[in-house]
């Protein structure tokens, strides 16, 4: 299998302006995601998941590198040319109270993007909008009700049914069951996977959550601040982990299992900030295995195997 | 062992939104913390497990109605008049929050603040109360104590401001600390940080603690002892191996089979539908309607939480509120990896 990838990031940085100084959100960060796959973006608030998501859609300008999507560069084209693009390219968030228009109902929310793009009218946008709502799980009895009015899990799926309306081909969904119990995120992360099944979605899943992201995800990158460190498939990541980041994280996550409480030191300190990031390695002031190295040389993704690591001490094999 | 804290027939009721009656947010909620223990309580949103936790220091306002009792040291808080509830509040038991931002003053220093917590219930002179203060900071892992206690609030990062309020909390060596989701904002390195922290303090300074989440990962990491509620209705209560090792009632293994774990891609058991709202629920057992196993008698009249038969205990240490309750092998897949106990 050669096929290029469906969607190709080279280099993408991202910088934002606070406070008169730049700060790199997204730090020459290459990855592909092939047609079909499910690619796990897994990091803690500041890593710049999100971030780099938004950039893949083109949805924060890039301050440098590349995107290319179903063979255009994105990155070339201008908010018009993008615009056909953007149908095949859709956004599922965290927050669904926050990401739909509280003055709309469920309705026009689903059906705003055949709308747009005027792929159906009269009769067919409402039949369009059943089928969708009845993919997604929402009885049809809410047609007409505002997101207010509507449970947490309900909206999610609204906000699912108003991605999928224009029959996207990839789909970034950020952290979309955070914000959910967790009886109402099972039935939610079954969905999105059948979804995917039976459309074919090619999805890069943003996620703080481990768990969730074993379950959905074939292949993961780990991000720290505004780097990918890691990148492997799912269970050789979960398994065979080798960048002390990876390491520490998968540490902390609790184990639903009393009977494996275990004694471990997590990881010491924080995250530094974006603003001051630290030299050399993002990671060396809260790594237990830093050597002299790591202080002053930003270490590249290399590729061992099946993965890639961005450790000077963790790549020999 | 007598119970330091014991819950006995708490209601928390509230008007409804519709203006007719009352909805009754926790519902004949009783449990026990034993001295020396930590218990959790364990649910999703709109089980009544807040509203319980905020009863016990009454830090519910009116138009809420708290009624049964909450028995702390002989006597029961829900009476007890302002003033001595206030030797109470802080002194032997605290509380921490979910998020430190609201519950603490922005306009204060964090030293300022603590000290004055010590101030008020020890009768400390200042400086004696700011030393107290640092050496909090210190104890709850915060680095360069002397200067963070200079520090507000905004400058310091979720996971010191969580630091704070615990070192807050504990400045006076309660005897009970209430932990209301005390680490669902924080990333999970700094969570695995603050519960390492909590343990650590239990055990030197021999605190019990009251430990309400929703995430069962941290239950399993923390609990000895376990109270799941669902609909205002405490519905399942064990040691935390048997919790998770043999759930009797079927919205408790319901939660575990939903939990994405560790296990890998496999279709995840959602419990269908949703938690009924407060006032809404059905008759009968309120988990009927989302049941896999239900019979016709669950709808006709609700369960008591009674002790589940089981050979291996004389069935005293572990209650279900289900009259159909799970047979003890039924919990299969990766959950159950930790069986045998």
């Amino acid at each position: 299998m050669s096929a290029a990838p469906l969607l190709e990031a080279d280099d993408v940085c991202v910088r934002f302006a606070l406070r008169g100084r730049a700060l790199a959100a997204v730090d020459h960060v290459s990855l592909t995601i092939d047609d079909g796959e499910t690619l796990g973006l897994v990091g803690e608030s500041g890593s710049g998941k999100s971030t780099l998501g938004r950039a893949l859609l083109r949805l924060v300008p890039l301050a440098a590198g590349r995107v290319r999507f179903e063979d255009q560069e994105l990155t070339a084209l201008d908010e018009r040319a993008l615009r056909p693009l953007r149908r095949r390219m859709q956004m599922v968030f965290q927050d669904a109270s926050a990401a739909l228009n509280p003055r709309m109902t469920v309705l026009d929310l689903v059906a705003e993007g055949l709308d747009i793009h005027g792929l159906a009218r009269g009769a067919e946008r409402g039949e369009r909008v059943r089928a969708l709502l009845a993919q997604v799980g929402v009885d049809d009895a809410v047609l007409g009700a505002y997101p207010h009015e509507l449970s947490g899990g309900q909206r999610q799926r609204v906000g699912i049914a108003r991605a999928l309306a224009v029959e996207p081909r990839f789909l970034v969904c950020d952290e979309p069951t955070s914000a959910l119990d967790a009886s109402v995120r099972a039935q939610v992360l079954n969905q999105l996977a059948d979804l995917r099944d039976a459309r074919k979605l090619t999805m890069l899943f943003i996620t703080h959550d481990l768990g969730v992201v074993r379950h959905v995800a074939g292949r993961v990158a780990v991000m720290y601040l505004g780097r990918v460190v890691e990148e492997a498939p799912t269970e050789v990541l979960f398994t065979d982990a080798r960048h002390p980041y990876t390491r520490a994280l998968l540490a902390s996550a609790p184990v639903p299992d009393p009977s494996k409480r275990r004694a471990f030191v997590p990881p010491k300190g924080e995250m530094a900030s974006a603003l001051d990031p630290p030299s050399g390695c993002a990671f060396h002031p809260r790594c237990p295995d830093v050597v002299d190295r790591c202080r002053t040389e930003v270490p590249q993704l290399v590729r061992i195997g099946a993965r890639s690591v961005a450790c000077h001490v963790h790549t020999a094999t | 062992m007598p119970a330091l804290l014991e819950i006995v027939d708490l209601a928390v009721s509230f008007p409804a939104s519709d203006g007719h009656g009352l909805v009754r947010a926790a519902d004949g909620v009783s449990l026990e913390v034993p001295a020396g223990t930590t218990v959790g309580l364990v649910g999703e949103s709109g089980s009544g497990k807040t509203v319980t936790a905020l009863s016990i220091l009454r830090l519910l306002d009116p138009p809420a109605q708290v009624t049964g009792a909450v028995r702390f040291a002989g006597k029961n808080l829900l009476e007890l008049p302002e003033r001595e509830l206030r030797a109470v509040r802080g002194n032997r038991i605290a509380m921490v929050f979910q998020d430190p931002m609201t519950s603490l003053n922005p306009v204060l220093t964090v030293g300022e603040q603590i000290a004055e917590v010590v101030r008020l219930h020890e009768k400390r002179p200042r400086r004696a109360a700011w030393a107290r203060a640092v050496e909090m900071l210190d104890t709850v892992g915060i680095s360069s104590p002397a200067e963070r206690a200079r520090a507000y609030p905004h400058e310091l990062s979720g996971g010191m401001r969580q630091r704070v309020m615990i070192g807050m909390a504990l400045a006076c060596k309660p005897d009970l600390l209430v932990a209301d989701e005390p680490t669902t904002a924080l990333d999970v390195t700094i969570q695995a940080q603050i519960l390492e922290l909590l343990r650590r303090l239990r055990a030197d300074m021999g605190m019990s603690v009251l430990l309400i989440t929703h995430d069962l990962g941290v239950v399993a990491e923390t609990c000895d002892l376990v109270n799941v509620m669902y609909a205002g209705r405490i519905v399942e209560r064990a040691p935390v191996a048997r919790i998770f090792a043999t759930p009797r009632h079927p919205y408790t293994l319901g939660l575990l089979s939903s939990m994405p774990d560790f296990a890998g891609p496999r279709r995840l058991r959602a419990i269908p539908g949703a938690v009924p709202l407060p006032g809404k629920h059905p008759p009968g057992c309120r988990f009927a309607d989302r049941c896999e196993r239900v019979l016709d008698r669950c709808r006709l009249s609700e369960p008591a939480l009674e002790p589940v038969p089981d050979p291996a205990d004389g069935g005293l240490v572990h209650l279900a509120r289900c009259i159909n309750p799970v047979p003890k092998e039924a919990l299969s897949g990766p959950v159950s990896a930790g069986a045998p106990l």
